[in-house]
Formats: C-alpha cells, sequence, structure tokens
C-alpha cells in the first residue's frame, strides 16, 4: 500500500496522538476543523454484513467463535441490528448497522477514571488500549452498547494469524475496545497528505466498512467539510436523517437517513420501538 | 448549660392555674399592624378569586405562598413531635411555639382549591398519578393535605387540653359539648397514659403525611408542570428544606416571643438556641446535600430534556432567586452558625434564622412559578425555554398580605392557647435535677422508658 | 427500661477483656473454615488474573454484576459504625455505649473487603495500581477528576482513615487497661506501645474526649458522601433506571438500614459468643430496633420514590427497566424476596415490643434485612444494564457463576475473619466507655416512680 517509510511515520503519528496532552472539552470544537463521520443510508442498506466482516478483517478482532456468540461474548465493533416489523406475513426485516457513534457529547468519555477515553480534536472518540484499566464503565455508560471488553487473550488458529493487520494493535486481555473508525488509515492519509503538502482530500479515507459496504450505504467523510459527498448527503436529505437515540443528546457522528418505504406504512413509534427517533 | 429557670418553672406552673398569664400580649400598634396585614391578605385572596380563577399564571405567586406556608408553618409543629419521639429535653419550652403553627397552616388549603382548580389536566403530562383517575390530582391532594392540617389542628389540641383544662373541678363543671371539648380532661393516670400514646403515634402520623403531602404538592404544582423536569430527590428536597425553614421560624419566634412576652420569654433562652442550631447547622448542611445531589446528576448525565428544566430553576430563567436562595439558605446560615456565639445566642440565631426564612420565599419562586406560569406543560420535554414570569404589583401584595395573615393566625391562636407547654415543662423538670459530681455541678436527666 | 450495667470495676474489666486473654476451641474452628473460604477465594483471584474475567458470568452488554453488588454492599454495611457511633455519641444516647466498638469494627473490616471487589473487577488489576499510584506526574497523565471512580476511592480511603483514628482515639483508654491486665510481658509490652503512654490522667482524658467528639462531628460528612459517592456510580449515567436524582439519599439510608441491622446481628453474635450477657442487653438490641423502625421506613419511603420517578417519565426505556426488575420471571422472585425481608417481615415484627426485646426474633430479622438488602442491590445494579439501551436488539441477560458466588463467600468470610481476629488482639467491648456509662448512670424520683437517668457532658 505504502512505503516502510511513510508506515514508520504513521506510527509515529499514533505515539505522538497518544502522547500529546488530553485535551479538555474546551479545546475540541465541533463545528471547526475536522470532524469524521458517517453517513448511514438504511435506504441501501441490504444487511449483507460485509461491514462486519470487513470490520473483523481490518482491525484484528478475535474470532466469533459459535460459543461465544452463544455467551453473547462476541465483538463486533459494527453490527447490523435485524428489527422485525409487521405481522406474518406481512413481516419486513429492517436493518440498522450500529458501530461507535463517535459522540460530540460522549457519556463513556467523562466516567473513564484513567482517561482511557477521550475525545482527539479530529472528533474521533478514542481508546487507548494501553492506558484502560477496564473498569468497564464506559461500556455501562454507552447507550449504544458499542464497546465490547475482552475477556480473554484472543488468539488466532496457526494460518489465521497471518492475515493480521500489522497496523492495528491486538488488544490484550481485560481491556475494552470499540469501533476507531479505522483511526490507522485516518493516521496514514495525514502522513500521506502531509508529505504531499497539502489537505486531505474528500474521500482520500475509508473505513473498512465503508470500503466494503457493496451499496454504497455507509459513506464516510469531514462532515464540517461542506465539500464532502456525505456532508452534502446529509444537508440533501435532510428531511430522511436523524441521530441515534437523540434524546440522550450524545451529540453522534453518525448520521442515519430513514428507510424509504413505498409499499408500508411506516408507523413513527414502530420505528422508535426500533431504537431510531425520528 | 443549667437554665436558671427550670428551678422557678416548678412554682410559677402551681395552681391556681392562670392559662393566660403565659399568652402573647402585643401592643395595640403591633396588633393594628397585623391586622391590617391579615385584612390585605384577605382582601388579595378574594381578589385573586375573582380575577383570576382558573388562570393557572395568575395562580403562580399564590402558589409560591402556598408552598412557604407549607414549609415553614407546617413543618414547624415537627420539631414538636421530633422531639418528643426522640426524648429530647432541650426542645421542651419550644413545643407548644413550634406546635402553634398547625394554625397558620390551616391556610394552605384555602390557597389549595383555586390553585388546584386551575390545574390542567393530567392526560400528555409527566405526573405521579399513571392513570389513575378517581378525582386526581384535585380530590386527592386536597384530602392529603387537610388530613394533615387536621392532625396538626388535633396534636396542638390534645398536647394543650391538659394546660387549658385546669383543675380537675373546672372540668367536671363544664357542660356536655364543652367537657368533650376538654376530652373530659380530669388528669386520671389512664389519661395520661392515653395522651402520651396519642401524641407519639399521630406525630409519627404526622412526620409521614408531612413528607408525603410535600411529595404530591411539590410534584403536581411543580414537577409535572414542566416538561422534562424529572427529578426524584426533588419531594425530599422540598421536605427537607421545609424543615430547615420550620426549625428557624421556630427560632425566630421564639426569640420574638422573648421580646414581647416577657412571661413566657424566661423559659425561652440561649439552651433551646443551642440545641436546635446544631440541628439547624445541619439542616443547612442538607439543603447543600440535597441541591447538589439534584444538580450534579443532571448536570452530569446531560439529557437534554432535564438540562433544560435545571436550566430554568437554577441556571438561566431563575438565576437571581436561586443565588439569593444559595445565599441567604446556604452560604450565609453555614458561615454565621459555625461560630459557637452565634448558635448559643437566641437573638443572634434569630437573625440566621430570618434569612434563612426569606430565602425558602425564593426557593419556592424558582421552582413554583415557572411551572404554574409555564404556558405549555405537556409533552416530555421543551422546546424553548420560558420566560421568566415576574410579579406584578398585586402578586407582591398577595405575598405580604397573606404572609403577614399566617403571623396573623399565629398571633391569634398563640393569644387563645398558652404559648408555653406546662404540663410537658413540669414533667421535664421533674425529670431533669442537678448534681454535684466530683468538684462541678452537672445536669441528671431522667429518662423513662 | 435504659437499666444501667450493674458490674463492679474488677468484674467488669475482667469479663470485657476476658475473649482477649483466652482461646477457645471454637476460635481455631471458625477461623479454619474462614479462612478455607478465603484460599478458594485467593485460587478464583489468581485466575482470574492469569485468564481474564471469563470466569465470572458477565456478557454484553451487562458488564457489572455480582461483584459490584457486594461492594455496594459492604459499604453499606460500613455505614453501621459511624451512624452508631458518631451520631449517638453527638446526642449523648446513653445505649450507646457498648454497641459502638464493634459498629466501628464492622465498619473496618466491611471497607477493608469492600475496596477489593473493584479492584479484582477491573480487567487490570495491576494496570489500576499503575496508573493511579503513583500519580503519572512525568507525562501530565492523571486520573479523570470527572470520573465517579476516582470520587470513589478518595471517599473511600477517606473514611476508612478517619474511621480507624475514630477507633484509636476510642480505643486508648482500653488498650492501656489490657497493657495493665497483660499476662505475659511480650504482649504488656504491645499493648504498652499501641496505648501511647495512657495513665488516666485529668489531661489525656480531657484529650481523648475532645478528640472523640470533634471526630465524631468531622466524620459525619464524610460517612454521607462515601455512599453518595457509591450511589453516583450509577446515577451519573444515563442509563435509564440508574438515573435518578433521588439515589444518593436512598442509597445513603438504605446503607443505615442495612448497616445498623448488621450491627445487631453482631451484637447476638458476641452476646452468647463471648459471654457478654452482662454487657449487650436486651435494652441495647430493643434501641437499635427502635431505630431500625424509622431509618427502614424512610428507606421504603426512598424506595417508592425511586420507583415512582422511574415511571414518571414513562419513558419506554425506563418502564422497561422496572418491568424487568418487578415483574419479569427471573427477577420477580427477587423482588418479591427483597421487599419481603427487608420491609415487610422486619418492620411490623419490630413494632412489638416482645420482639424487640427477643435476641432470637432480633436476630433472624436483621439477618433477613441484610438478605434482603443485598438482593435490593442486586437489583438496582442488572437489570438496569440488561435493558439499557432503547436498541433492544442489544438486550443481554446475566447469571453469576460459580467464581462470583465463591468471591461473594469470601467476602463474607473475610469480614467475620477480620471482626474475629480484632476481637482477639483487642479489647472489641469499649471497656473505660462502658464503665463511664456506670458512672455517669443516675437515677430520679418521681413520686413512687424511680426513673433511670444519666448525666449530661
Amino acid at each position: 500500500m505504502s512505503s516502510s517509510a511513510n508506515e514508520a511515520a504513521a506510527r509515529a503519528s499514533a505515539v505522538s496522538e497518544m502522547g500529546r496532552t488530553i485535551p479538555t472539552d474546551a479545546e475540541v470544537p465541533h463545528s471547526e476543523g475536522v470532524r469524521w463521520g458517517m453517513v448511514v443510508d438504511l435506504d441501501r442498506c441490504t444487511g449483507c454484513q460485509a461491514c462486519v466482516v470487513a470490520c473483523q478483517a481490518e482491525n484484528n478482532i478475535a474470532l466469533n467463535e459459535e460459543q461465544r456468540v452463544l455467551e453473547r461474548r462476541a465483538k463486533t465493533w459494527i453490527r447490523i441490528e435485524r428489527y422485525w416489523e409487521g405481522e406474518f406475513p406481512n413481516a419486513k426485516a429492517r436493518f440498522i448497522p450500529v458501530l461507535c457513534q463517535h459522540c460530540g457529547n460522549a457519556p463513556c468519555e467523562t466516567v473513564c477514571p484513567v482517561w482511557a477515553t477521550y475525545h482527539n480534536r479530529e472528533g474521533l472518540n478514542v481508546q487507548v488500549y494501553n492506558r484502560c484499566i477496564g473498569t468497564r464503565f464506559c461500556a455501562n455508560g454507552c447507550p449504544y452498547s458499542v464497546r465490547y471488553f475482552n475477556f480473554w487473550n484472543p488468539e488466532w488458529p496457526e494460518p489465521m494469524n497471518n492475515q493480521l493487520n500489522p497496523d492495528v494493535t491486538v488488544r490484550t486481555k481485560g481491556i475494552i475496545e470499540k469501533c476507531t473508525f479505522c483511526v490507522q488509515r485516518i493516521n496514514r492519509a495525514h502522513v500521506t497528505a502531509g508529505t504531499e503538502g497539502r489537505e486531505i482530500r474528500p474521500g482520500e479515507v475509508q473505513p473498512a466498512c465503508a470500503q466494503s459496504c457493496p451499496t454504497s450505504a455507509l459513506v464516510f467523510a469531514d462532515l464540517n467539510n461542506p465539500e464532502s459527498y456525505p456532508a452534502q448527503l446529509a444537508e440533501a436529505e435532510a428531511d430522511r436523517s436523524y441521530t441515534l437515540l437523540e434524546h440522550f443528546g450524545t451529540d453522534p457522528g453518525v448520521i442515519y437517513l430513514k428507510k424509504v418505504d413505498p409499499h408500508a406504512e411506516i408507523h413513527e413509534d414502530e420505528h422508535a420501538h426500533a431504537g431510531a427517533h425520528a | 448549660m443549667i437554665a436558671p429557670e427550670a428551678a422557678g418553672l416548678k412554682l410559677s406552673l402551681r395552681p391556681p392555674y392562670r392559662p393566660q398569664a403565659l399568652n402573647i400580649s402585643l401592643n395595640q400598634a403591633g396588633i393594628a399592624l397585623l391586622a391590617a396585614l391579615g385584612l390585605l391578605g384577605i382582601v388579595m385572596y378574594v381578589v385573586k378569586l375573582i380575577t383570576a380563577w382558573g388562570d393557572r399564571a395568575e395562580w403562580a405567586y399564590p402558589t409560591v405562598v402556598l408552598m412557604f406556608i407549607l414549609s415553614t408553618a407546617t413543618s414547624a409543629p415537627l420539631i414538636a413531635y421530633a422531639s418528643r419521639m426522640a426524648k429530647g429535653y432541650w426542645a421542651l419550652p419550644l413545643r407548644r411555639v413550634a406546635a402553634l403553627y398547625a394554625a397558620p397552616s390551616l391556610l394552605s388549603f384555602v390557597l389549595l382549591i383555586p390553585i388546584m382548580a386551575s390545574l390542567p389536566p393530567l392526560e400528555g403530562r409527566s405526573n405521579l398519578w399513571f392513570g389513575f383517575s378517581a378525582g386526581a390530582p384535585f380530590l386527592t391532594d386536597a384530602l392529603a393535605l387537610s388530613i394533615l392540617l387536621l392532625t396538626g389542628m388535633a396534636l396542638l389540641w390534645f398536647s394543650a387540653v391538659p394546660d387549658l383544662a385546669g383543675p380537675p373541678s373546672r372540668v367536671r363543671a363544664m357542660g356536655r359539648w364543652q367537657r368533650l371539648l376538654y376530652l373530659n380532661w380530669t388528669g386520671t393516670a389512664r389519661q395520661w397514659k392515653v395522651l402520651r400514646a396519642a401524641n407519639l403515634t399521630l406525630g409519627a402520623f404526622y412526620l409521614m403525611g408531612y413528607a408525603f403531602v410535600h411529595m404530591l404538592l411539590s410534584t403536581d404544582l411543580g414537577q409535572s408542570l414542566l416538561p422534562g423536569w424529572r427529578s426524584g430527590i426533588f419531594p425530599v428536597y422540598s421536605a427537607v428544606t421545609g424543615i430547615q425553614a420550620g426549625i428557624a421560624i421556630t427560632l425566630l419566634t421564639a426569640a420574638l416571643m422573648r421580646r414581647f412576652s416577657p412571661e413566657a420569654g424566661r423559659f425561652l433562652g440561649d439552651e433551646q438556641a443551642a440545641a436546635l442550631g446544631k440541628i439547624l447547622v445541619a439542616a443547612t448542611l442538607m439543603w447543600f446535600y440535597f441541591f447538589w445531589s439534584d444538580f450534579l446528576l443532571i448536570w452530569y448525565a446531560r439529557l437534554p430534556s432535564e438540562v433544560a428544566a435545571m436550566q430554568v430553576t437554577v441556571a438561566i430563567t431563575y438565576i437571581l432567586p436561586f443565588v439569593l436562595t444559595a445565599v441567604l439558605m446556604f452560604a450565609l446560615p453555614l458561615g454565621l452558625l459555625i461560630f459557637n456565639k452565634v448558635r448559643q445566642s437566641l437573638s443572634l440565631i434569630a437573625g440566621v434564622s430570618a434569612l434563612i426564612v426569606v430565602g425558602i420565599l425564593f426557593d419556592r419562586i424558582r421552582f413554583f412559578v415557572a411551572p404554574m406560569a409555564n404556558p405549555s406543560p405537556f409533552g416530555h420535554s421543551m422546546e424553548t425555554l420560558p420566560a421568566p414570569y415576574w410579579p406584578n404589583a398585586l402578586d407582591i401584595l398577595f405575598m405580604i398580605g397573606f404572609i403577614g395573615l399566617m403571623f396573623a393566625v399565629f398571633v391569634y391562636a398563640a393569644s387563645r392557647i398558652p404559648v408555653l407547654n406546662g404540663w410537658e415543662m413540669r414533667q421535664g423538670s421533674m425529670l431533669r435535677k442537678e448534681r454535684t459530681f466530683m468538684k462541678t455541678h452537672v445536669l441528671v436527666i431522667g429518662k423513662p422508658d | 427500661m435504659q437499666e444501667p450495667v450493674v458490674a463492679d470495676t474488677k468484674t467488669s474489666n475482667r469479663e470485657l477483656l476476658d475473649f482477649v486473654f483466652a482461646w477457645p476451641a471454637w476460635f481455631f474452628a471458625v477461623g479454619g473454615a474462614l479462612n478455607g473460604l478465603l484460599v478458594a477465594a485467593f485460587v478464583v483471584v489468581i485466575l482470574m488474573l492469569m485468564f481474564g474475567l471469563q470466569f465470572l458470568g458477565y456478557s454484553h452488554p451487562v458488564y457489572w454484576g455480582f461483584l459490584i453488588v457486594n461492594f455496594v454492599f459492604w459499604i453499606g454495611v460500613s455505614h453501621a459504625g459511624i451512624m452508631v457511633s458518631a451520631i449517638l455519641r453527638l446526642t449523648q444516647a446513653e445505649w450507646r455505649r457498648p454497641v459502638t466498638r464493634a459498629a466501628e469494627v464492622l465498619t473496618i473490616f466491611s471497607l477493608l473487603t469492600a475496596v477489593q471487589f473493584p479492584l479484582i473487577h477491573s480487567g487490570r488489576p495491576w494496570r489500576t495500581m499503575y496508573w493511579t499510584f503513583p500519580y503519572d506526574w512525568n507525562r501530565g497523565a492523571w486520573p479523570n477528576p470527572r470520573s465517579p471512580l476516582v470520587w470513589d476511592p478518595s471517599a473511600i480511603f477517606t473514611y476508612l482513615t478517619s474511621t480507624i483514628l475514630f477507633v484509636y482515639v476510642a480505643l486508648l483508654p482500653d488498650l492501656a487497661l489490657a497493657r495493665d491486665r497483660a499476662p505475659n510481658p511480650v504482649s504488656r509490652a504491645i499493648y504498652g506501645v499501641l496505648a501511647m503512654g495512657f495513665r488516666g490522667t485529668t489531661r489525656q482524658w480531657r484529650i481523648q474526649t475532645v478528640a472523640g467528639l470533634l471526630l465524631s462531628a468531622i466524620i459525619l460528612p464524610i460517612f454521607v458522601s462515601v455512599h453518595s459517592i457509591v450511589s453516583w456510580d450509577f446515577a451519573v449515567t444515563s442509563v435509564p433506571g440508574w438515573h435518578n436524582t433521588i439515589f444518593a439519599p436512598y442509597f445513603v439510608i438504605g446503607a443505615v438500614h442495612s448497616g445498623v441491622s448488621a450491627v445487631v446481628t453482631v451484637m447476638i453474635v458476641m452476646r452468647y459468643a463471648f459471654g457478654l450477657k452482662r454487657f449487650i442487653t436486651r435494652d441495647h438490641i430493643d434501641s437499635l430496633a427502635r431505630l431500625l423502625i424509622v431509618v427502614a421506613t424512610v428507606w421504603l419511603f426512598f424506595f417508592l420514590l425511586d420507583f415512582f420517578f422511574g415511571l414518571y417519565g414513562t419513558e419506554p426505556a425506563e418502564v422497561d427497566t422496572w418491568q424487568r426488575r418487578l415483574v419479569e420471571p427471573p427477577w420477580v422472585v427477587i423482588a418479591i424476596t427483597f421487599i419481603i425481608c427487608a420491609y415487610i417481615i422486619p418492620v411490623p415484627m419490630w413494632m412489638f415490643r416482645a420482639i424487640r426485646r427477643n435476641f432470637f426474633w432480633m436476630f433472624v430479622t436483621t439477618i433477613l434485612v441484610n438478605v434482603g438488602m443485598w438482593l435490593e442491590r442486586y437489583m438496582v445494579v442488572v437489570p438496569a444494564l440488561e435493558r439499557k439501551s432503547g436498541l433492544t436488539f442489544t438486550y443481554g441477560d446475566y447469571a453469576p457463576s460459580l467464581s462470583e458466588f465463591i468471591l461473594v463467600a469470601a467476602s463474607f468470610a473475610l469480614v467475620i475473619l477480620g471482626f474475629l481476629t480484632f476481637s482477639k488482639l483487642l479489647p472489641i467491648m469499649p471497656a473505660a466507655d462502658i464503665k463511664e456509662g456506670q458512672i455517669l448512670a443516675d437515677r430520679i424520683r418521681v413520686g413512687r416512680a424511680n426513673v433511670p437517668a444519666a448525666m449530661r457532658e
């Protein structure tokens, strides 16, 4: 993908990201500068789970064996929630991809005793694995339940360990992990753009889920950049757009676009029951 | 601390018994002032009834007065009942002073009726009745309040009967109804036993009723009219700060009584101030504790609907009354009460109490005006913050008049019923003796079961 | 009837210090059994450290369970010591005297036990130590002062320190007594050092008394803050079912409820185990039970407020949580057991004087209260997480594992063992305080009645 020098620079950038003074709320402008975010068009989502698999591969997420799923300890940084609407035979499946919403007002950030999770200057909700002590308070505070705990050290059977992504840490037991918006790719883009002396171009960074989405239901960009496609999409489709669990006031960085269903009436409250507050 | 009066008490309360000897006696000017204020209160009440029946915003400031009465006059008797239950010897001479406030707290019922009549229907707004439709909230609240007030009056009367009845021969000579009114009080052992049991159980009932009424009214007249205001602690805050103000108004009254009723004043002194002062410090700290428990959780969790309601009562709309409350009910009293000198002098502590009594008025303003004056009480969250609703001249006159009426009723009651509970104080003085121990004098207090 | 203890100084000294110098057989038997449980718990903890928290019953999204419940429970029990000692000392309640030390020691050991739990419960306990002690000055990486998990240790350790000081100040005269009566030079030397040269001069007594009173007054705000902050671990979040402003006073009064009940249980056990029949009497149990009636009723009121204001907003998530708590199958049993044990059985029983003065029934009811209060914490913590989200897709379940049961059982063993060890090494009965009570006791004649009385300081 890129030269080893670039990779080293990306690492260095990641290190400096971790080492610098933790910004307070006041220092994090959500309205100016970069704010990475995503627009999820539910009208396009088919529930194919390609994003889930891509995320699994990109981010070295431990294998979700059957046993893990049954005991509800499987980790899926992005998950497709499926809700049934209507009664059989007129039942319809509705899909909502749920990932870390990278909230501007994140309930998880305030409760962490060791600053293992904080808001960085680009609107990302960052998890510092090295600082995490595993109180799991953040996972309790998160209304979207997108934070996952490592109950054991992950293991990959023999050939599969070769597919591990060298850019991403393998998380040890006892810590919380969650969607990072593929921060390793963002950092690499920063390095590339930096060496070429320019800003990151819209569409230059793609997290694995957005990249793999066959219907482009997930689109990723700087929401504060009015030229980016997602920002324009959210603007153009303002009547369809909403954020998940709006009444928590978390100011999510993921914007959802309502499903358009010409064949059925979607009742507001049924939608609300599925967690989508229109 | 040994009250020198304790020894004299036995003498002055000996028969022939003159209940009126201990009554409060104001001079002409005082009576005229109170009568004028009381009259103003009645007139303003009638004016409100005629001009503003059913108009909720017009009843916002009367609601403040209602909650003020509930937090001062209605809570003051608690001191009497709680100290009786805890066998506290220190508050003995204050018990009747506190219990007499049951009389002016009757006024709260008069206010409740038109306020309740102006409330919007329950459907569509958060409330504590969960679809219970048998007269809620109008009948239920009125019933709860009237039971509380009647209990207060019964307690006041029961505990005053031994003082009022005089010698057994006097009661025996009464007519049938009058004798019933005086509970046929001849002071038999059985009567004393029943009186004691009634005082304790009714006192406990009053305590629970007080908390319950605060829960109902603070929700029905407050929280449920301001969408998004959902605070489980608020009924407790309302009741506890009410007790703080109740202690304050009792101390204030005791100090005034010492000034205006020399005979009663002999028994009201620094001993009571010192004992009640400690509790006032605790209650003042409680103000902060309950305020903070409320504020912190809403501020921290940042749920937009709750934060908006908090901005109305604390941060933006009614910030002025809030700051006044914080200063008058917490900062100043605490800063002053930590000095032993202030706590142990009835005159000084009365000054601090006056601050608290004024403070609770502002506290009730910040909590009850916004909901009552809120034009859109339906739904679960507010779209925009309501504008502050300040009192007009009529409201101010109403507040002055009605609070004046409250004191006028108190003084009237105090002129009918002795302001010192002679029988209890005599009992207390029997259970209290001085002794020499080693080289000092100590106080010995008997604690009968 | 508050009858004063009747015993001359010599008998008092002998009986109160008896256990310190005696070695009954049951002490070894009980101690051995408790240590066995602790070993089992130790094995579990080692396994957790080596292989992660997979042995616990947690899953997504229920990440807190038995261990946190147990933490809250023991913090709650620890509130007994100060409630009984400080408040009753300040209000000069005479019947407090034999009760205080046991209550304070219960505070210390339940606090020490409680703090173990958040530690072993965290994913990487060694990192917990590493990041918080010492602070990471060099990189400017401070703990997050906004997190309740930082307020928690501050409050708990302040409470622990001040309680230990409080106990020690009250212990000084008794240590001196133990020094004077120690059977051999070694223990005499140890008690002598611990007594810090207390010889009972007027000045020493005055300082000891003033220090005790001051500490009582200072400790009260700390006492209130500790459980408030524990409650804020839950209530500051926006989790439906946790986020309720009543939580702080609700937890504090619940803590007092379970703590004072625990004190009654301990007192009754002590009465028989240590042969203190003369000093722990029906009067003490009676007074504590009356206190408990008031506390329990206030607690019930706060519980109802929590319930009412949970449903008040009629938010679906909040209603779901309460439905889970009170109605749905595994929880309905717990909910009913809890309310019956914590209020419906004990409080009406305590209304009867005969029950209040009966050691057996008081033992049973106070045990019931603590069973109920343990379940109450379980009910507060877990269902809210199971039904946390508005996204019903992530509804979860929680079932405790064997490891968690072992750890919880071991926590009881640890507290009992600590208590036993303390009473073996140091006087568990405040001999000086009791003797002071005997001196201050007096009687007043009123007519034909002879009323017990006490001097006021």
